[in-house]
């Protein structure tokens, strides 16, 4: 057997037969996606033609049949005609050149330095000063080479666009850097300072939060995270249904809130004991 | 259309996402548990998954094939999440983790199928690589999706694909192989 069908099989049985509970997730899932409705119609709705003429290249994009993300574009077209530049004739990428794409997020396209080799692509990557940080990277040849759009605008309309894997022509062209600002509260971690420590014997927590998470160790190699969360996800792990089953949850302290959730080798008397002993420094 | 036209258009769009959600769910989360390792973590991703694509649903059904847009929606949205957190490339965690494998290949509980404990360790073998290299196994290897379209969901080159699943399965193979031994 090879490696390849090793994986198959050990993630057939990892996942076992695993589901979600769909009523709550079709409740959950009808509730945000109407709340991102609502959102872009606000949005777009002082945005005249130029979202619309987003909206039509979006649709020609997925009409196509080509998923969320398309393939470099070949030429520059109708795509171009959404910019808000004062030069709306001027093709192709060029310094300070503006983008809107709806929603309220403007895109703004900068000239990436020279950065080290990809190694896997033997060409350089994108450099850019500090203030910006790069979240994405077109590895295809193309257009976008050597340059960057820098997206600005509220946090949650960038976070769905980013989910939607930026569908939108102008931003699928090869070797394009897609980037936001520095200080952009999309990148700043949950945690902004807050300490938490327990107190039961034979647990350690790791000072160090990872991803939102701290470590927590114990005996015979027992583990659980401690996972920071915003205070506006506190509804969601307190409305009563089984989403928190399992998991420790503490009140709101200073705009987030930790779930202590178990892993290998723990079990509930460890997460009650640790939930109990958790204490805000 | 009348008032009581669109109600009913709207009502009947609905019900075929909620029919849509219930056929497609349970293997969409199956993928979300081997992006994240994580039950809670896979139920938020799947959520947003699906609220995202509700959100564009009508485009979504016109698009011809709203399973693969799922899926796509599913992974942007995990590298997404991943990107935005600032993670990590590896937990940390799990750097021993070989070593706990094999000790545990060699214990008492050996072949048990159905001890949680012994199920999470193939997700923290998985959490040692890159978000991007999970997703392409599990792209490939769990969705069983080309290297071209696993390539075009994720922005790189076929080439890269190539590379990052071969490289991914030899950072693996050591924790798969005593995996096998115990799983």
């Amino acid at each position: 057997m090879n490696d390849q069908t090793q994986l198959q099989e050990l993630m057939r049985r990892s996942v076992g037969d695993a589901g979600p509970d769909l009523d709550r997730l079709v409740g959950g899932a009808l509730r945000d996606g109407t709340r991102i409705r609502r959102r872009r119609r606000m949005a777009g709705a002082g945005a005249g033609l130029a979202v619309a003429a987003v909206t039509a290249v979006a649709v020609g994009v997925l009409g196509s049949g080509s998923g969320p993300r398309a393939v470099d574009p070949a030429s520059e077209t109708a795509s171009d005609a959404a910019s808000t530049s004062p030069t709306p004739q001027r093709q192709g990428y060029y310094e300070g050149r503006t983008y809107d794409f709806g929603g309220g997020i403007t895109g703004t396209v900068v000239r990436c330095g020279e950065g080290p080799i990809d190694p896997d692509l033997g060409r350089p990557t994108c450099a850019l000063p500090s203030e910006y940080a790069i979240q994405q990277r077109n590895t295809l040849e193309g257009s976008g080479e050597g340059w960057a759009v820098v997206l600005t605008g509220p946090a949650d309309a960038i976070n769905d666009f980013w989910g939607a894997g930026f569908d939108d022509p102008r931003l699928q062209r090869g070797g394009l850097t897609i980037a936001i600002r520095a200080d952009s509260p999309l990148i700043a971690p949950v945690n902004q300072g807050q300490r938490v420590s327990i107190d039961v014997p034979g647990w350690t927590l790791s000072p160090e939060i990872v991803d939102d998470k701290q470590e927590l160790s114990g005996p015979d190699g027992a583990v659980a995270d401690i996972v920071w969360r915003r205070a506006s996800d506190y509804a969601g792990w307190t409305a009563g249904d089984d989403k928190a089953d399992g998991a420790f949850v503490s009140d709101v302290h200073d705009g987030v809130f930790v779930t202590i959730q178990g892993g290998q080798g723990t079990t509930q008397a460890d997460l009650d004991a640790l939930g109990a002993s958790l204490r805000w420094e | 259309m009348s008032t009581d036209d669109r109600t009913s258009a709207i009502s009947g769009t609905t019900e075929e996402f909620v029919a849509f959600v219930h056929a497609t769910a349970p293997q969409l989360h199956r993928s979300a548990l081997l992006l994240t390792g994580d039950h809670h973590l896979a139920e938020d991703l799947t959520q947003a998954t699906y609220a995202r694509v509700f959100a564009s649903w009508r485009r979504v059904q016109r698009a011809g094939n709203p399973v693969a847009y799922t899926r796509t929606i599913l992974t942007n949205t995990f590298l997404s999440q991943k990107r935005l957190r600032r993670s990590g490339e590896t937990t940390g965690r799990i750097a021993d983790i070989g070593e706990t494998l094999t000790e545990r290949a060699a214990g008492p509980g050996t072949g048990a199928h159905d001890d949680p404990s012994v199920r999470m360790t193939l997700f923290d073998a998985l959490a040692q690589l890159s978000p991007t290299d999970r997703a392409v196994l599990v792209a490939r290897y769990w969705e069983d999706r080309s290297t071209e379209q696993t390539a075009r969901d994720l922005g790189i080159t076929e080439t890269a694909v190539r590379t990052r699943a071969k490289r991914a399965l030899e950072r693996l193979r050591p924790l798969v192989s005593d995996l096998e031994g115990i799983v």
